[in-house]
């Protein structure tokens, strides 16, 4: 477990403790991966460090954005079907390409 | 056949549900112009249950309350009366068709989860532009009302509706074939017989087809994206298999000259939005 400032963390990284807000509210559980919306939401409630499990228990892949990337490819291929009818469509692309993005950061 | 049918819809439609007294209640004392938090307390005192999960709803961080509200009385005024009113409305409505539902053709929680997906990407996406988007949010979990009615007034037809959809015909093509009406028009149907504003038939009525809304164009552009946008996150289980062309109008009303990431960030937002909330709704229980 490592004590990182909120602007060292990475996408991909995993929360060692829950993050509380001064009142103890949870606003992160133990065991989440960092995504970049959850870092951002983590700066707007002026939270300044964050306990992060060591990159050994991940083997280093869960920092890799080679392997952010692959698993967006993988969320691409998942979405395919779902987005079968409307895929032609620029808006809609772009909103495939978003979602593959954050299920990528999140499962 | 059909024209029987069709008959057949209205007549039995006609024997539509009432709508909650709490909600009547609620409707009633927040139209009046000097309604306070304690006019409005007084009224969720009478629902216990109801005003438990409201708070429930109210606590979950989606709200971003620094501090715990524990009654009623102090929702209100945290809150404000617009969100109370909304959330109660959508708790209450939830109860009505938990109890009432043979859930037939589909699994009741599930519809809930999407309707709660709609609402909390409608609210979302609707306030990148404007403000207030408690009334959006009702109407998310509302929009889709149409079809638990058909669920437990038509359960044989629905049953049908559901057998035919699928690859090549949409949802809403396979009610028109069957039964000649859409789960948006009875949805639309039982939002006036409860007298429910213009601007929440609208988002109910007009959900597959935003560019017909009068009242309330941005609330209704909000739930049509709202609705693909539950989908494509697979938050809950709608009964549709596709996602559906979103409407480009409607897309541009919120997603045009934004930056790149206002949509990842968006789509971040309701997924935590989502978890929080359904963990407090507990629908399965």
């Amino acid at each position: 477990m490592k004590k990182i400032a909120l602007n060292e963390v990475m996408v991909g990284m995993k929360t060692a403790r829950d993050v509380n807000n001064p009142r103890g509210m949870v606003l992160v559980k133990k065991g989440a991966t960092l995504t970049e919306g959850v870092i951002r939401q983590l700066e707007r409630y002026d939270i300044t460090t964050v306990l992060i499990e060591d990159i050994e228990d991940e083997k280093g892949t869960e920092i890799d954005p080679k392997g952010l990337e692959k698993r967006k490819s993988e969320q691409m291929e998942q979405l395919k079907p779902i987005f079968a009818k409307v895929a032609t469509l620029p808006w809609m692309k772009q909103l495939m390409d978003a979602v593959a993005t954050v299920r990528a950061g999140r499962l | 056949m059909e024209e029987k049918s069709l008959d057949d819809i209205l007549k039995r439609l006609s024997d539509l549900p009432s709508m909650p007294t709490i909600v009547q209640e609620m409707f009633k004392v927040t139209s009046m112009p000097n309604c306070t938090s304690k006019d409005v307390a007084r009224v969720l005192e009478n629902d216990q249950s109801l005003t438990a999960r409201l708070l429930r709803v109210a606590n979950s961080p989606f709200y971003g309350l620094s501090r715990k509200v524990d009654t009623g009385d102090r929702a209100c005024t945290v809150l404000g009366l617009n969100t109370v009113k909304n959330l109660a409305l959508s708790v209450s409505v939830m109860g009505v068709f938990k109890s009432r539902s043979r859930a037939a053709t589909f699994d009741i929680a599930d519809m809930w989860r999407h309707s709660l997906g709609c609402a909390v990407a409608a609210k979302a996406v609707f306030e990148l532009r404007y403000k207030g988007g408690e009334n959006v949010f009702a109407g998310g979990i509302l929009h889709d009302i149409g079809k638990m009615v058909l669920d437990i007034y038509m359960p044989k037809e629905y049953k049908e509706i559901h057998e035919l959809y699928g690859k090549d015909m949409s949802l809403v093509d396979a009610e028109m074939y069957i039964i000649g009406r859409t789960h948006a028009l009875v949805g639309r149907l039982l939002a006036r017989k409860w007298k429910f504003t213009e601007a929440m038939e609208e988002m109910i009525a007009f959900h597959h087809k935003p560019a017909l809304a009068k009242v309330a164009p941005a609330q209704v552009a909000a739930i049509h994206i709202g609705n693909e946008i539950a989908k494509s996150l697979s938050l809950g289980k709608s009964n549709e298999l596709f996602v559906m062309p979103i409407d480009e109008d409607a897309w541009n009303m919120f997603f045009t000259n934004t930056k790149e990431s206002t949509l990842t960030d968006t789509l971040e937002v309701i997924w935590d939005g989502y978890t929080q909330i359904e963990e407090a709704l507990d629908l399965d229980g």
